[in-house]
């Protein structure tokens, strides 16, 4: 590894409440290789979405730096996609202009953003769907277009906050497998949030453990074993104690050297 | 249910309202209030004459296109005025910082609290009526459009950040479309109210309109005519605000569970 695809270096972020000061995330430092699923796990609390908004560029940190490709992030751009639980699809645009809308933000003809945008929709299957209305589709297919519509718009970097929370278990695991497609086909770098220990080992070719109060990063671990994982296998069930027993070391007051990142 | 079956169970309660009517007042040898049956000839007369042949007769279409061309001529001056000033106040803190304190003293006041001001700006005659509905109407669109603007899902905002839009085109890209269905609210209630108004601005000594005819014909005790005149106000805006939903039935296609 060269330069690092994605790097926090000391960032922290503090929210400031009327009556006092939240420490939201305490100094993180992360490099992020390019290519890699990394899952951001930890409770409620913790950061994690933080970091996440951080990266996004919808926060700024209250210090340290976030370097993305070398440079430092300002602002949101679509180098840098956003996958949301509630999906954020724009209610007022059938699901290909929603698909379209940001290549057609940013200059695109209507003809060539649509060809794009049935392009991807291909991608998630949901090509039959282009002409409808979001609030027509289930949270499953909401979840595809949110996917299709930050592909298309030529993400490097995905940043998924709890994106699958809110669907039933089934259609959660078929999301799952098509993501892990997905990235296997792109070779895309993600970046994915959530509180699900399970759904961190299935997914993560890495799991950063975060704990709360203040926010911070307890853990960082590789996780090797090949796709597709199987939950009921044993050294999927180590990994999952192993995570278990950093998620629970952080809660209990322990001191853990305040942000001390593990790399 | 189809449109058959929905126009018949609408019209079951006005069909039994009308009954009553009937029969409360024709057993009677003399009743202040004329029957349906009567208001009905009236109304006919009005509309294209042969039955009375007085000063009413085949009067109602030139009424009505004045009440009208006031409804709809107030009522789009407040929609011109209101939307652009909404969208203002919701978006620019600082423009709210100054003229929402002046907008919260002048709201409350009544349209019929303005009537004799109105007298003295504009004249006994159709401009006093045409700022009355103006001023009735003005308020309900401001703060729905406001309201759509600051309740814009911050959400939708981050989204399209994300995607690669920026702040001037921010607005007319998110904001506005996400504020439509709440401006959509604001223009019906408004237009239901210019229909309310528009008595009271016809009350000013403006010769035609149906607002005039009512309260001419009070005078007279002409109470048919009276009648008549709030069945054609009750018709025409029943149909001006079906219009106005199907315009918004259009344009707010893409809402989940639209009336």
């Amino acid at each position: 590894m060269t330069e690092a695809f994605l790097e926090l270096r000391d960032v922290t972020k503090s929210f400031t409440l009327p009556a006092r000061e939240v420490v939201a995330l305490s100094t993180t430092s992360l490099q992020i290789e390019q290519g890699a699923l990394v899952c951001l796990l930890g409770p409620s609390g913790c950061g994690k979405s933080t970091l996440l908004r951080l990266v996004a560029g919808f926060e700024q940190p209250s210090g340290g730096n976030i370097i993305f490709h070398g440079k430092p992030i300002s602002s949101p751009g679509p180098e840098r996609g956003m996958i949301f639980q509630d999906y954020a699809l724009f209610p007022w645009l059938t699901v290909r202009q929603n698909v379209a809308f940001g290549p057609r933000a940013r200059g695109m003809g209507r003809r060539s953003a649509g060809d794009l945008a049935d392009r991807y929709l291909d991608m998630v299957g949901l090509n039959e769907f282009a002409e409808v209305w979001p609030h027509q589709l289930s949270g499953g297919m909401r979840q595809r277009v949110a996917i299709a519509r930050v592909l298309a718009n030529d993400a490097k970097l995905v940043l998924m906050d709890e994106p699958f929370g809110a669907l039933d278990a089934m259609t959660r695991e078929r999301l799952q497998q098509e993501l892990l497609t997905i990235c296997a086909q792109t070779g895309l770098t993600v970046l994915f949030v959530t509180h699900s220990i399970e759904e961190a080992v299935l997914l993560g070719d890495r799991v950063i453990v975060m704990s709360a109060g203040p926010g911070r990063v307890v853990s960082d671990l590789a996780v090797s074993l090949p796709h597709p994982r199987d939950p009921t296998d044993a050294s999927f069930n180590d990994i999952r104690r192993g995570l278990s027993e950093a998620l629970h070391g952080g809660h209990s007051a322990a001191p853990v050297a305040n942000g001390e990142p593990q790399q | 249910m189809t449109f058959l079956g929905r126009a018949v169970v609408a019209l079951g309660l006005p069909v039994v309202c009308l009954l009553l009517w009937q029969i409360a007042v024709s057993g009677q040898r003399y009743s202040l209030i004329p029957p349906p049956t009567e208001v009905a000839m009236q109304w006919w007369d009005m509309l294209v004459g042969g039955v009375w042949d007085d000063a009413y007769s085949a009067t109602m279409l030139e009424h009505a296109w004045a009440s009208m061309y006031r409804v709809f001529g107030g009522f789009g001056l407040a929609a011109a005025a209101g939307i652009p000033l909404g969208l203002l106040l919701g978006r620019v803190d600082l423009v709210r910082r100054i003229v929402d304190p002046t907008l919260q003293i002048l709201r409350p006041i009544p349209v019929t609290a303005w009537l004799p001001l109105a007298l003295i700006l504009f004249g006994i005659g159709p401009k006093s009526a045409f700022f009355l509905v103006f001023l009735g109407a003005f308020w309900p669109i401001l703060l729905n459009t406001v309201f759509g603007v600051r309740n814009a899902d911050p959400r939708l905002t981050e989204a399209a950040a994300m995607l690669g839009v920026g702040k001037t085109a921010m607005f007319r890209k998110v904001v506005l479309p996400a504020a439509l269905p709440s401006i959509f609210t604001g223009l019906r209630l408004s237009l239901g109210i210019s229909w309310v108004v528009i008595v009271i601005g016809e009350m000013t000594g403006v010769r035609t309109g149906l607002g005039a005819v009512i309260m001419e014909a009070r005078q007279l005790s002409r109470t048919a005519v009276v009648l008549s005149g709030m069945v054609t106000i009750g018709a025409l805006g029943f149909f001006s605000d079906y219009a106005l939903l199907l315009i918004g039935r259009r344009l707010l296609r893409w809402k989940d569970g639209n009336d």
